[in-house]
């Protein structure tokens, strides 16, 4: 059965896209899962990582390959189809990573912003289009997942609380909330237990409507996998800075308390002990080893030694002490995305 | 409890207004007479599976949530024209959402559907069909079994994304005959009242169209005027 998931946060800079690409790559490369990575954000970050290892993806001349995530939604906001039929949507082999694929995104997907709209605000009603328009996001992800046997497929989302966002969301079995430990993360952490708590009472709301009218809700509820610190910085002793650590508390207790605890609150908790400590992964600034990452397209935790060429200011890559230090940095990234994966089971 | 979800029309019959009023200056119940012999054809009716309520200008009727929709269908054709039969024009929609009746006590979701559509789309003798019910006809949706009776029996018209039922079906004659008569009895009070007349007409050319065109109109044409 595929499992669904995504990171949120609606405060951008907290390193979604980046963590998100990283997660799938561990997933298909280390654990050797089928993964799909669906570009939800009409930004297409995503889009833009998955294909810039391939060797002509400069090329202005060549269109993407493969179907975008519009064009694979296209008949449904047509009115066209009640579903879209998922034989017909062309997804991407990574150009590098074997069991990776893409359903890329699209700049045009934004239009869909409306549709969702109208779509959230009348799928309670007896509209039959709008209810197979709140089902279409999720119906397709289980359809790919099941046509093409994906073990996991990781949505990446904009930061935003707008409708696609809040479709992909209650789309997924699971979301995690990526954050940085500064004033403004903390700020939007108090915003987003009121969000989840909306989406969530309105989604019940809609697909008890569903039944009916027999049309089969396509949904399970979106549970919290967990939390991640992303950018924190170090003292050289290898401590967390003390700002750092006050505003990753602040966070700590106002995911608990503000998003999971207190009653009526809807997003709960894949395990109790989230409701203790709900990080599940902190991730230290990884420096210039990010742009790195993005000038070949691979992942963070494997980037090769000829790869730093495109870090040096002399033309040479690293070596020595230096590229042992990246060695170092890269198997700590790992091993934090390793932990997320491990809480997605 | 939920409320039951259901198949409900709601039909308004043309003209009651001035229909009264005739009786009341006539001193007559000719209008009175001729609702209740319309409504007669619903008498037996198996109130199990559909039940119907006629108010004033108004006559509800509505489907047992386990009611096959084109038995539904058929049951309106017939309530059409046995209305027909009477001299009497209807229009009305019909709806899907959660009804609820419980003896005087009536509380609905799909009668205010049905009224708009019966409002805003009706315009014309006849009852349309709500689009969302029209969707649940589509593959996979929940009246998909129900298009092989719908089809075989051509139970629906379309015309400029409206759809209606088809009143007509194989009695093209005899709805023929009856429009032509009430066509015939309205005559005079139809001169100059053209938005009346757009209701004829509207009839007489889905039933020319329906039978095949070996029907012909029965209505007045355009003629040359000379003073």
């Amino acid at each position: 059965m595929t499992k669904i998931v995504s990171l949120y946060n609606n405060k951008g800079g907290v390193a979604k896209t980046t963590t998100l690409f990283n997660m799938a790559v561990y997933l298909a490369q280390v654990q050797e899962k089928k993964v799909l990575l669906v570009d939800c954000d009409p930004q297409c970050n995503c889009t833009e990582l998955f294909f810039c290892s391939a060797d002509n993806f400069d090329d202005p001349d060549l269109p993407l390959p493969g179907t975008s995530i519009y064009e694979a939604l296209q008949p449904r906001f047509d009115g066209d189809r009640a579903r879209v039929d998922v034989k017909d949507i062309y997804i991407t082999p990574s150009p590098i990573y074997k069991n990776l694929s893409i359903l890329r995104g699209d700049i045009n997907f934004s239009r869909a912003e409306q549709y969702f709209s109208i779509a959230i605000s009348q799928a309670v009603t007896e509209s039959i289009h709008d209810k197979n328009t709140y089902a279409v996001m999720s119906r397709m992800l289980r359809d790919l997942g099941a046509l093409h046997g994906f073990d996991y497929i990781l949505c990446d989302v904009g930061p935003s609380a707008g409708s696609i966002t809040r479709m992909t969301i209650l789309s997924c079995d699971g979301v995690f909330i990526p954050t940085a430990p500064d004033r403004f993360s903390y700020q939007a952490i108090q915003g987003m237990g009121s969000i989840m708590n909306e989406w969530l009472t309105r989604h019940e709301l809609i697909i008890a409507t569903f039944d009916p009218y027999g049309i089969k809700a396509p949904f399970t509820t979106p549970k919290f996998y967990g939390a991640i610190v992303n950018n924190y910085k170090i003292h050289r002793a290898g401590k967390k800075k003390g700002s750092y650590l006050k505003w990753e508390q602040l966070i700590k207790d106002g995911i608990v308390n503000l998003l999971l605890s207190g009653s009526g609150k809807k997003l709960l908790p894949n395990q109790q002990s989230l409701l203790s400590n709900p990080f599940v992964a902190s991730i230290r600034d990884v420096g210039a080893m990010a742009p790195v990452a993005q000038i070949v397209g691979k992942a963070i935790f494997d980037i090769a030694q000829p790869d730093t060429v495109h870090a040096s200011s002399d033309g040479d890559y690293y070596r020595g002490a230096v590229w042992a230090d990246w060695v170092t940095r890269m198997d700590e990234y790992r091993s934090e995305i390793g932990k997320i994966a491990a809480a997605m089971e | 409890m939920a409320i039951p979800y259901t198949f409900v029309s709601l039909l308004d019959v043309l003209g009651y207004k001035n229909k009264i009023n005739d009786d009341r200056h006539n001193g007559k119940e000719d209008f009175k007479q001729k609702l209740e012999s319309a409504l007669s054809v619903l008498n037996g009716i198996n109130e199990t599976e559909i039940s119907y309520q006629a108010i004033s200008d108004t006559i509800i009727v509505s489907t047992h949530p386990s009611t096959p929709f084109p038995e539904f269908l058929r049951t309106l054709v017939r309530v059409h024209r046995s209305f027909l039969k009477n001299g009497l024009f209807i229009r009305g929609g019909i709806s899907f959402a959660p009804h609820f009746k419980s003896g005087s006590l009536t509380y609905s979701h799909a009668l205010p559907i049905a009224y708009e559509i019966e409002q805003k789309q009706a315009i014309y003798p006849r009852i349309v069909i709500d689009k969302n019910i029209i969707e649940m006809m589509k593959p996979g949706e929940k009246l998909e079994a129900a298009t092989i009776e719908i089809n075989n029996e051509e139970l629906i018209c379309k015309e400029n994304g409206i759809y209606f039922l088809n009143i007509v079906g194989k009695s093209s004659a005899e709805c023929h005959s009856l429009a032509k008569s009430i066509y015939d009895s309205e005559k005079s009070f139809l001169e100059g009242n053209e938005h009346e007349l757009a209701k004829h007409r509207w009839l007489q050319n889905l039933i020319v169209a329906l039978s095949g065109a070996t029907l012909t109109p029965y209505m007045d044409g355009v003629e040359i005027f000379y003073p």
